[in-house]
């Protein structure tokens, strides 16, 4: 029997008491959400923005007929609206907390109630057993991701310091991070890193692959070399490099044991170069890793095609720069999305290596979040992570929506 | 007939669970005292809360309070909390109290007369939180100490410096002999360096007057510019190169001989005394850099996170006891190189230095509130920030991180 003719034959009856069962669990959940305040918080803010969320991407996700009774639709949106002013009440009309809270919360159940009688809880009933299965997923992905980010936004606007306490301040904690001068750094240093890191390790790693490719002898014996590094955890090569690099007792005073006695290497201690030191302990790290990744990419490109090449007469290194190089687009997006997601959030290499010092020369953002989090300002290290959000964002939008999407639609 | 033996059965049950209770519990400590002399005093507390039948869980996190302050909030937000934790006196703890999160010491501070007993009062106040007490003080450290090695003074043919000024002054002799003026290390060692400037340059007054009553115009005045200046000149003695991830090793690098002062607090003293050095032979103690004998109240306070084991929770009140009795003062502060909370401890086996500290601690007048008493930790974090920027990159002039300064007073939070 098909799964639609099970759910048709099995609807009429155990269908309409399970509906009733789930639409009544749902309702109370919701008011419980509403009115009562949710741990940590003085106002029942989480509790209002957990159930918006889960309603909303419950009726997205579901596909919700909403062009069906455009009316509704309307309704709905201008509940939206309802809560938007709620939510900024404070600022533009300059009313109480109190009243700010109400009128969210009148736009929150608004918009449940027009969900509701758009149909929303019919539609969970078409394929019940595929969307009982999705459910855990569904849930994760609403409280885990979404729940987690719109709450991060949310407090990101309060001035938290230990605790989640809903004291809303606008956009206080944004205009400070912007005039920290340790924030700015801190950005400048992600920006260096990044830079530094993908293009250097796409480099190397690329001229690693060609060498490996070339049929050497004790090829998996330079494979486990090249690769063995990322096998340790960046505190560990953070430490390693820390020692190699301190000028007291590391490299350059062996160069000046043996002789050299004007020998310079002080990146770690030197605040303009600190953040390079960081970059040289990430490469050695990393570099294999982007090595293994190339190679495989190599290795997946049909020999005809070198066959056709050198019949060519094409040399060599125009076959791999020319032919070689564009057909693997693939690997080479795979890789630079995991690079570039790792230079991001870098944070126990800096921790390891330098301390985010001298002074504050090498510090990067997630430091600066982690600390301000559990230091006593939790809105301002919210504040930086949103920050840092947006940033990732702009820059993977638009390139999932031209791989992704656009692609799709045009191929 | 058999309803009354079910009763009966029940109470035997209940009265047992209640035996059981007198059993001892294990219970968790997390600190951040991890250098020789800290490690060989916390020890004198696990001996003396391990005899009373309990058990010492060490829960030691390496690196410093800003290290370990967000390891210990985390997990005492996240549920998970330990027994027992050490933090500084202040406002640190403020909002985990008014959540409930800790346990009120109030009947055992009542029972044990520590508002008689515990001096000065400014540290049982900052464990006060609306009438109640949540955590009990053990030791009182200052920061104003410079620590100075003789013998390099002596065999640099110079009279070993009797202050902050002196020191700066020979500092080109020693660095012609290839020995660093100042041992420094840094994050939060260097504000320490800058709020002893303050005291000792600017004065005791000034000092709390800026953060306290967060005077802005003495923020932004004269004396305060004096101090910039003061730290402007200490940088330029100190090789980059030199400076050190932590406080002990600075310390080492005066035992050892390879600089010849640094500022740090008494806790410093217990890395001496580790390394069998004398006071006021082998080194010498300058409280208040030399220039001013003042002390400021800083030191350590335990707090005891709420737990649903009635045992543990037991067993937290009586390590919360052991903390404050005589013997366990004594043992614990000649380990640690601090001040006894107890004015009624015999310290006849105190070295110079403690005595020293103890003839200011009489004087009230030379006492002062430390920075956490005064100011929040997110902004003691901002200067830390700006004085270390300042201190690592010449190119920052006095003025502008002055200014910078004045600026993080501006928008403290009120306390």
């Amino acid at each position: 029997m098909s799964d639609v003719a099970l759910n048709q034959a099995t609807r009429p009856v155990g269908g309409q008491s399970l509906k009733h069962w789930l639409i009544a669990t749902f309702a109370v959940l919701s008011a419980l959400c509403l009115f009562f305040d949710f741990p940590f918080t003085s106002t029942g803010y989480l509790g209002t923005f957990i159930g918006l969320v889960v309603v909303t991407l419950w009726a997205l996700i579901l596909d919700v007929p909403f062009r069906s009774n455009r009316s509704k639709a309307w309704l709905a949106a201008a509940s939206v609206l309802v809560c938007i002013l709620g939510l900024l009440s404070p600022v533009l009309l300059g009313v109480p907390q109190s009243v700010s809270d109400f009128i969210f919360k009148f736009g929150t159940i608004g918009i449940a109630f027009m969900l509701f009688a758009a149909g929303a809880w019919n539609w969970p009933f078409r394929n019940m057993m595929s969307k009982v299965a999705a459910l855990p997923m569904m849930l994760i992905v609403m409280l885990g991701f979404v729940g987690s980010t719109i709450w991060t936004i949310a407090f990101s606007l309060t001035d938290a310091k230990f605790f989640p306490i809903w004291r809303y301040v606008g956009f206080n904690q944004y205009a400070r991070l912007w005039t920290t001068e340790r924030w700015t750094l801190s950005l400048e240093n992600m920006i260096i890193y990044a830079v530094c890191f993908v293009s250097i390790a796409f480099v190397l790693g690329f001229l690693l692959a060609v060498f490996m490719d070339q049929k050497i002898r004790m090829e998996g014996v330079f494979r486990t070399i090249y690769l063995y590094p990322f096998a340790l955890s960046f505190i560990v090569t953070g430490h390693v490099w820390a020692w190699i690099m301190n000028p007291a007792y590391g490299f350059e005073h062996a160069v000046r044991q043996w002789g050299w006695t004007s020998f310079n290497f002080d990146w770690l201690t030197n605040i303009k170069y600190s953040i390079y030191a960081v970059v040289v302990a990430g490469l050695w790290q990393g570099t294999g890793l982007v090595m293994a990744l190339m190679l495989a990419g190599l290795r997946g490109i049909d020999d005809e095609v070198w066959k056709a090449a050198r019949i060519d007469g094409i040399p060599k290194w125009r076959i791999y720069l020319q032919i070689v190089l564009p057909m693997m687009r693939p690997v080479l997006i795979t890789t630079l999305v995991i690079v570039a997601s790792g230079a991001v959030r870098i944070f126990d290499l800096v921790l390891a290596l330098t301390q985010g010092g001298p002074g504050i020369s090498s510090q990067v953002p997630a430091m600066y979040v982690y600390e301000k989090l559990f230091n006593g300002n939790l809105a301002g290290g919210l504040a930086a992570s949103t920050v840092m959000l947006v940033m990732t964002s702009i820059v993977l939008v638009p390139w999932v929506y031209v791989e992704f999407i656009k692609g799709k639609q045009t191929r | 007939m058999k309803y009354k033996s079910i009763v009966a059965a029940l109470a035997a049950t209940v009265s047992m669970a209640f035996i059981g209770s007198v059993k001892a519990a294990d219970v968790e400590v997390t600190h951040w005292w991890t250098s020789g002399g800290e490690a060989a005093a916390v020890a004198e507390f696990a001996k003396a809360f391990d005899a009373t039948g309990n058990k010492w869980v060490d829960g030691a996190i390496a690196g410093s309070g800003d290290v370990a302050r967000p390891i210990i909030s985390s997990r005492i937000l996240g549920g998970n909390p330990p027994g027992a934790t050490q933090f500084n006196p202040g406002h640190d703890a403020d909002e985990m109290i008014k959540a409930g999160l800790m346990l009120d010491l109030t009947d055992l501070a009542k029972a044990e007369d520590w508002a008689n007993i515990l001096r000065p009062k400014s540290q049982l106040d900052s464990c006060t939180v609306d009438g109640r007490i949540y955590c009990v003080p053990v030791n009182l450290h200052s920061a104003q100490w410079m620590w100075t090695n003789r013998k390099i003074f002596k065999d640099a043919g110079l009279e070993p410096p009797k202050n902050w000024n002196e020191l700066i002054a020979d500092a080109p002799a020693l660095q012609a002999k290839g020995i660093q003026p100042l041992a420094v290390a840094q994050g939060w060692a260097v504000t320490l360096l800058a709020t002893d400037l303050m005291v000792a340059v600017a004065g005791v007054d000034n000092y709390v007057k800026v953060y306290k009553d967060r005077d802005l115009a003495i923020a932004a005045g004269p004396e305060m510019a004096k101090v910039f200046t003061a730290l402007d000149a200490a940088r330029k003695i100190v090789d980059p190169k030199a400076v050190r991830p932590q406080w002990n090793e600075a310390v080492g690098d005066v035992i050892s001989g390879k600089a010849a002062a640094n500022v740090m607090g008494d806790w410093a003293g217990g890395e001496f005394q580790v390394a069998n050095m004398k006071a006021g032979e082998d080194y010498d103690c300058l409280p208040g850099l030399g220039l001013t004998p003042v002390l400021n109240t800083g030191g350590d306070v335990f707090f005891f996170p709420k737990n649903k084991d009635p045992e543990v929770e037991k067993a937290q009140l009586k390590m919360a006891s052991t903390m404050v009795t005589k013997e366990v003062q004594v043992a614990f502060n000649l380990k640690k190189g601090s001040l006894p909370m107890r004015a009624d401890v015999d310290i006849s086996a105190a070295n110079d230095c403690m005595k020293k500290g103890l003839a200011i601690l009489a004087d009230a007048k030379a006492v002062f509130p430390n920075d956490a008493q005064m100011i929040d930790r997110d902004s003691i974090n901002q200067v830390t920030d700006i004085l270390n920027n300042f201190w690592a990159d010449p190119s920052v002039t006095a003025e502008a991180a002055q200014a910078k300064f004045v600026e993080v007073i501006k928008n403290a939070p009120k306390m």
